[in-house]
């Protein structure tokens, strides 16, 4: 959950949630290209001049009216005073600040010096929520030492799930953010996520609300984290060894993710189940309702199932073939989306290179015990990068031994319909896909599905150059960017503004560079 | 794309010559039954046979003006059984294309069809399939400058060093209580 934005639409929507690090506040916009710089000049300055034209109008409107009702205003004051109401404003504001309490009773910004006593009254009850004696840290010997307690947001993510009807069609789709960070004192860690739901969102008729369901405390640093697909559990593989585990680095716990906002509660939970992997847990990823895949550094995946409580089950256990590349352990999962779920990608690496492999059962089936997961497609990465899916599409992240970004466009299985002739596109120079495995074991069971001439596996469908540039180190790595996707915007993290293929930054600070595939937008 | 579709059809009829379109015209007007006099969940069954999106637009819209109307958003609002149908099919046929429910930035109007058309756009330029097909290539095809776009940030961020994985950047914020 390291993502500092995330789109709120699987479709086509522009609402986006962004983590403000200066105000320790995580809001909701409505739209992501508000005021974004175009990087094409003469469509930026279109843009440009109908922006100017609207404030001019605005502020004539103004002036008038206070003409009208005989108050004659400082007209520069006038403009000054309708464009600072046209800045960018969240739609809603989630989480305020640092010092925000289970009942949203805030607030203070980080500028203020706590002047009354009841300020410090508050902070002390804060203190004593997060590490006093009735918590997991307790008893204390020595007073509290508020300077030293230290607050980082992590990042936010959206996760949608859907309400279908019998015939499987989706009704509603209900979406839940989550934000983690983390508070420290001296060595005392608090990992705490923050689940903000909405009513669900109808066709056509999207609710725009998020309400504060549940927040969970971890007694210690997170490592990895994702939510279950309904959004009522978390896993967790957690640094140190805060619940005693005789195995604590192969240990994946689940803890309960509903809601539980209640005054005066800790909100320290102990973990509803755990179970231990064979190996060093590396990456989780839910799949169905009651399963999680687990990744571990030996390459190896593991498929668990916890429907019952008192009965875990490793339902399965797969390797990753690694005799060609010495790679890493799984780094992370895709899954794909639709009525479906018989396929996922796993990523690996090693140094600047890795490879993203498809893991596929030959026959569609909601059973996941039934499923037979194989590896049908490798694709190797010279400069690999971080890779999303919108459903439709796998995109990967790469960069050329230049630096420069690339966005690789793949078609995912799993659609019913025949859309276009799978173009045979060439692969770019740095790319391997790796057919064999189809080729030769499993050609009979997969190829076409018996029902349908749509096609049953992954095709290259185009490389799309990102125009910016990122700095290689001396390995021949990049940065990690974190990126998200829907069907209309593509957005990519770029943490030193936009850098061109020259070297030279065109806009300083950070920012998101933001692919809009609406080509009449404008 | 309804309107492309619309041409499409007419020359070719999703894959059937004009004579035999002319044939089960004839057909439908003088002697057995044709496509017309099936009912809702007959028509439906034989349809969920097509995987072919674009013969499936061909067959439900241009076919004959009844059968247009059977599953045309527009029709009679008196008589809601069509307005069903239309909602039934689409809805089944956007749902098996795997796209997310109909968002207010998708089109005024309840409109499956205008929906999938939208989508289907957005995911051509994405392929750049439009560009391939004109040139008559196999490379690949970059978006135009005018749809690449920043927004910088307002707030200042921070980025902290790499953790001990080395793969994720944290956004800080590290606020002193004094």
């Amino acid at each position: 959950m390291s993502n500092p934005f995330a789109l709120m639409s699987r479709g086509t929507g522009q609402e986006y949630v962004i983590v403000d690090p200066d105000l320790a506040s995580v809001d909701v916009h409505s739209s992501i290209m508000e005021r974004v710089q175009c990087l094409h000049k003469s469509t930026q300055m279109k843009r440009e001049s109908a922006q100017e034209a609207d404030d001019t109008v605005r502020i004539a409107d103004v002036l008038r009216s206070s003409m009208r009702e005989g108050v004659v205003d400082d007209p520069y004051q006038v403009a000054h005073d309708v464009l600072e109401v046209n800045k960018i404003m969240p739609s809603q504001v989630l989480l305020n600040s640092y010092r925000h309490s289970a009942d949203q009773q805030i607030v203070k910004s980080r500028d203020q010096t706590l002047s009354s006593e009841s300020e410090e009254g508050d902070l002390e009850r804060k203190w004593e929520e997060y590490f006093g004696d009735n918590t997991p840290f307790g008893p204390h010997n020595a007073p509290p030492h508020e300077d030293d307690i230290r607050m980082v947001i992590e990042g936010v993510s959206v996760d949608t799930y859907d309400a279908m009807d019998d015939d499987r069609i989706v009704l509603q789709e209900k979406r839940i953010v989550v934000c983690r960070s983390i508070r420290d004192q001296d060595e005392n860690y608090c990992t705490e996520y923050i689940e903000w739901g909405d009513s669900g969102c109808t066709e056509r008729i999207p609710s725009k609300r998020f309400e504060l369901k549940t927040i969970l405390r971890i007694p210690g640093e997170v490592l990895f984290e994702v939510v279950s697909t309904n959004g009522d559990k978390l896993y967790a593989a957690l640094e140190g060894n805060p619940y005693n585990q005789s195995d604590p680095d192969k240990t994946v716990y689940q803890f309960s993710l509903s809601p539980n906002i209640e005054d005066g509660q800790q909100y320290y939970a102990q973990p509803e189940l755990y179970f231990s992997t064979y190996s060093v847990v590396t990456r989780i990823h839910p799949i169905g309702c009651n399963h999680v895949l687990v990744g571990t550094h030996t390459g190896t995946i593991e498929l668990w199932d916890c429907s019952d409580k008192s009965a875990l089950s490793r339902i399965r256990y797969l390797h990753a073939d690694m005799d060609d590349v010495n790679l890493n352990g799984i780094t992370g999962f895709l899954l794909g989306h639709g009525k479906f779920q018989n396929f996922f990608f796993t990523s690996q690496e090693n140094g600047p290179k890795g490879v993203i492999t498809m893991w596929q059962t030959p026959h569609q089936s909601n059973v996941l015990q039934e499923a037979d997961f194989r590896i049908m497609i490798r694709i190797k990465y010279e400069g690999f990068i971080n890779f999303a899916s919108n459903g439709h599409s796998l995109m990967v992240l790469a960069h050329d031994r230049f630096g420069s970004l690339y966005l690789d466009v793949y078609h995912l299985p799993g659609s019913r319909y025949v859309l276009n002739k799978f173009d045979d596109v060439s692969l770019p120079k740095g790319v391997e896909l790796d057919l064999a495995f189809i080729h030769s074991r499993h050609a009979s069971d997969f190829y076409t599905l018996p029902d349908s001439g749509a096609s049953n596996h992954l095709h290259f469908a185009n490389r799309i150059n990102i125009r910016h540039r990122v700095d290689i180190d001396e390995y021949g790595m990049a940065e990690h960017f974190a990126m998200d996707m829907n069907d209309r915007f593509i957005v990519i993290e770029a943490h030193d503004g936009l850098v061109g293929s020259n070297g030279e930054s065109k806009s300083d600070g950070p920012g998101l560079i933001i692919i809009d595939l609406d080509e009449h937008a404008d | 794309m309804a309107k492309s579709k619309r041409k499409t059809s007419t020359s070719k009829s999703a894959g059937v010559s004009t004579k035999k379109k002319r044939d089960d015209t004839s057909c439908a007007q003088h002697s057995g039954p044709g496509f017309d006099d099936l009912c809702d969940n007959t028509l439906l069954r034989i349809l969920s046979y097509t995987d072919d999106l674009r013969s499936l637009v061909s067959l439900t819209r241009c076919t004959s003006k009844s059968l247009r109307k059977r599953f045309d958003l527009k029709g009679d609002k008196n008589t809601p059984e069509y307005s069903k149908l239309y909602k039934k099919f689409w809805q089944g046929v956007f749902a098996d294309l795997q796209m997310t429910p109909l968002e207010e930035s998708d089109s005024e109007t309840q409109d499956y069809i205008g929906a999938i058309n939208y989508r289907l756009s957005l995911f051509n330029t994405l392929i750049g399939h439009e560009k391939r097909k004109k040139a008559g290539t196999n490379r690949s095809y970059s978006l135009p400058l005018r749809q690449h776009n920043f927004k910088s940030f307002d707030a200042p961020w921070e980025y902290g060093d790499d953790d001990s994985d080395g793969e994720e950047h944290k956004i800080q914020c590290q606020i002193h209580l004094h």
